[in-house]
């Protein structure tokens, strides 16, 4: 894998918020116009970025009577 | 800057002196002395466009700079071939400052309305600069300031500061460079600036206490580093080293506060930048519980008890959760989590990150708490829509009531735990059920008897008794599960009063369990009520049946009550955890509110939240059902009890401001409940 390029990606995608909108338009696009050279996988990684969000606090459980 | 347009349209139409004087107000010509001024007076010619007119473009070469007399013009840049507006040029102000140098302009320029110029064309300004060595430096300064402004604008985490603010630190930013391999900043050192990186590449590295140095990071033009030492007063926590040669401006901490103060969009912007570079690390004594989800998939629900919260982590969240030690940047978490899934997931990493520090599970960076504070500045409607729901659920309660729970479960109630006691329970409930229907008559025909009326006041006490029966139903189930009791209170909750019990350990439970435990405290009052009816079917008295009758009868309407699963009573939770879907109420009340007007235009999206808007929108209605049930029955209620103690027309002023309290905290709250953002 090509660590330093997915490295690359990493950083620019922390430091930049326009590179962050972008990669979440179009990830393949973005990567490639910041000429980084990928792999199928590599390509495949990014097009798997995942936005779930189903990891969340649980509300108090508070049994009430009105 | 001049003052107004007027005196510009008239120094247009002036000749040499008054354009002079024009000349001397802009600030970039400041330090120009008054020959040269007269020089470059001089050559300047008059221009006029209309609205929508580009005077300049992007990539074509720049042949004068222009002086704006009147009217207002846009200068943007292309970003991902759509124009981006950077800010707006008024009377006064100049742009192309760069023509002197021949070179291409990297914006364009267009009248937003009606313009009079006063342009310079690039022959005429190179013949008076080189006469003027003080106007060459003048407009490359100029230009080099524009650039700079662009930069800020396009680049950076400042980009969302007033553009006034901006001139201003760009006159006053100072510039510095550093040679590939040189350290700009070092770890342990004090910290009195932040950087901007303008040009070139910079690596950070780490030096822990043990070991090698490693790099974490590489930073590229528009990076801002250096702020945390800045802010905190700390020594640097990492070296910053040139990986090329690199252009950097230097900001102050007045700078910096300047800039945080200026917009809360930078706020969040560098509160993003900081979660970013954290390096999360899990707070003492949180316990990690194995589970399962409805489908069987493994899930981890993570205790804090201090805090007496819980957080339920899917196994991506459990992988991550257990790297943050406090070591790893969320920078490594995002490479591992790649490693791992095959997956590039930064914004998942990072939220992730972000809910457990929001919820306590994590240590707070008191860096980031000062910005949140900053960033998260709450707006009027923000604070008047948190006001309506905390006037609508407050409570006060008793802590560590689980010894105690434990003890009386231990010794004596757990036996109406056991299967014999259970069962004769479950007979009482049903038999007496039947008595209740039997003596359905017999009761009312009592309660009209002389005096029947007078016994509903016994009810007052009674039903008190069966409010704590139904809270230690659910605390002495949830003993019987083996889990912890929370706290015991009293409170209000939207349109009346409540007792409650916090029974959240049981999301440590399954999903049978937790559905006992919400059901138990109906199930007490329906015990209750058939206790009272065969009571009242053995008992000779009428006063007797007529009590114990309607004590049964409240009862029942009791448990209806907390069935009800559009507001959080024991109903929500049975059907919450019969989905298997936690924060369900704020969660379809969220999507309604946010995500219903998009997948209106989207039937496929709407399709897969058919529960929601249904839930969304009964929970919304009855919510104005009981608003005008309050309005209609609580104002004459308060306006009788409290027109014993003070005048009708007073009584009847109180009443209706107490009852328009409560419905506008209600709708308040509503609003507030649809304008969340939990995710969903």
């Amino acid at each position: 894998m090509n660590r330093d390029g997915i490295e690359s990606l990493m950083d620019r995608w922390m430091n930049e918020p326009a590179f962050r909108a972008g990669m979440r338009a179009n990830p393949e696009a973005v990567a490639k116009a910041s000429g980084v050279e990928l792999t199928e996988d590599e390509l495949a990684a990014l097009k798997g970025i995942d936005f779930r969000l189903s990891d969340e606090e649980l509300q108090a459980r508070v049994s009430k009577m009105a | 800057m001049p003052a107004n347009d007027r005196s510009y349209v008239e120094s247009f139409t002036s000749a040499v002196p008054a354009r002079k004087s024009m000349l001397a107000d802009i600030p970039a010509l400041a330090t120009l002395d008054a020959v040269a001024l007269d020089a470059l007076a001089g050559i300047f010619r008059s221009e006029e466009a209309g609205a929508g007119t580009v005077l300049c473009s992007e990539d074509a070469r720049l042949d004068r700079v222009f002086f704006v007399s009147q009217g207002r013009l846009e200068v943007s840049v292309l970003q991902a071939a759509k124009p981006l507006p950077l800010w707006a040029v008024g009377p006064g102000e100049i742009f192309g400052e760069e023509a002197l140098t021949g070179a291409v302009a990297e914006y364009t320029v267009v009248a937003v309305t009606p313009v009079s110029l006063l342009t310079l064309a690039t022959a005429d300004l190179d013949a008076v600069a080189k006469r003027f060595e003080s106007v060459a430096a003048c407009f490359r300064q100029a230009a080099a300031d524009a650039q700079t402004m662009r930069f800020l604008k396009m680049a950076t985490p400042l980009a969302a500061m007033d553009p006034a603010r901006m001139r201003a630190l760009v006159s006053r930013v100072e510039r510095q460079t550093a040679a590939a391999g040189q350290d700009i900043v070092r770890q342990g050192e004090p910290g009195d600036a932040c950087y901007l990186l303008r040009s070139g590449a910079a690596e950070v590295w780490l030096q822990p206490d043990h070991g090698d140095a490693r790099k974490i990071a590489t930073l590229r033009a528009g990076a801002l580093f250096g702020e945390r030492a800045l802010l905190t007063g700390q020594p640097r926590n990492a070296t910053v080293r040139a990986a090329a040669d690199c252009e950097l401006l230097v900001l102050t901490r007045e700078d910096l506060r300047a800039a945080l103060g200026d917009a809360p969009g930078i706020s969040a912007q560098l509160l993003q930048l900081l979660q970013m570079r954290d390096r999360p690390c899990r707070m003492d004594g949180v316990e990690a519980h194995m589970g399962a989800s409805a489908d069987g998939s493994p899930l981890v629900i993570l205790k804090n008890p201090r805090e007496h919260s819980y957080y339920r982590l899917s196994p991506e969240g459990w992988f991550l959760w257990q790297r943050m030690d406090g070591d790893h940047t969320v920078r490594d978490l995002m490479l591992d989590y790649l490693g791992e899934y095959k997956a590039f997931a930064p914004d998942l990493v990072a939220q992730i990150a972000g809910g457990l520090t929001a919820a306590g599970f994590l240590r707070a960076n008191p860096l980031r708490s000062e910005m949140e504070r900053a960033a998260l500045q709450p707006t009027l409607t923000q604070r008047a829509l948190l006001a309506g729901r905390r006037a609508l659920d407050w409570q006060v309660s008793l802590r560590n009531t689980d010894r105690t729970a434990t003890w009386l479960y231990r010794h004596g109630v757990g036996l109406l735990y056991t299967a014999p006691a259970q069962t004769i329970l479950a007979l009482v409930t049903v038999v007496g059920f039947a008595a209740f229907c039997l003596i359905w008559q017999r009761a009312v025909a009592a309660l009209h008897s002389p005096g029947g009326a007078a016994l509903l006041w016994c009810l007052i006490p009674a039903q008190l008794f069966g409010i704590a029966v139904h809270e230690a139903g659910h605390a002495f189930t949830v003993k019987a599960c083996g889990r912890e009791v929370g706290r015991i209170g009293v409170g209000w909750y939207w349109f009346g009063p409540i007792a409650f019990v916090d029974t959240s350990d049981m999301w440590l439970a399954g999903k049978r369990a937790r559905i006992l435990v919400s059901l138990s405290g109906p199930y007490t009052n329906a015990i209750l009520a058939g206790i009272a009816a065969l009571l009242a079917w053995f008992s000779g008295s009428p006063a007797a049946v007529a009590v114990l009758w309607q004590f049964a009868l409240l009862s029942y309407l009791f448990v209806i009550v907390n069935f009800n699963p559009l507001l959080e009573y024991d109903g929500y939770y049975v059907l919450m955890d019969w989905l298997d879907r936690p924060n369900l109420r704020s969660a379809a009340l969220a999507w309604l509110g946010r995500g219903l007007p998009a997948a209106l235009r989207s039937r496929s999206s709407l399709r897969g939240h058919a529960f929601d808007v249904l839930y969304g929108l009964g929970s919304v209605a009855y919510i104005a059902i009981m608003a005008v049930a309050t309005l209609l029955i609580y104002r004459g209620v308060l306006n009788s009890w409290i027109s014993r103690l003070v005048s009708p027309v007073v009584a009847g002023g109180l009443a209706w401001v107490l009852v328009a309290a409560i419905v506008s905290f209600s709708v308040l709250s509503v609003i507030g409940d649809l304008r969340s953002a939990r995710p969903r």
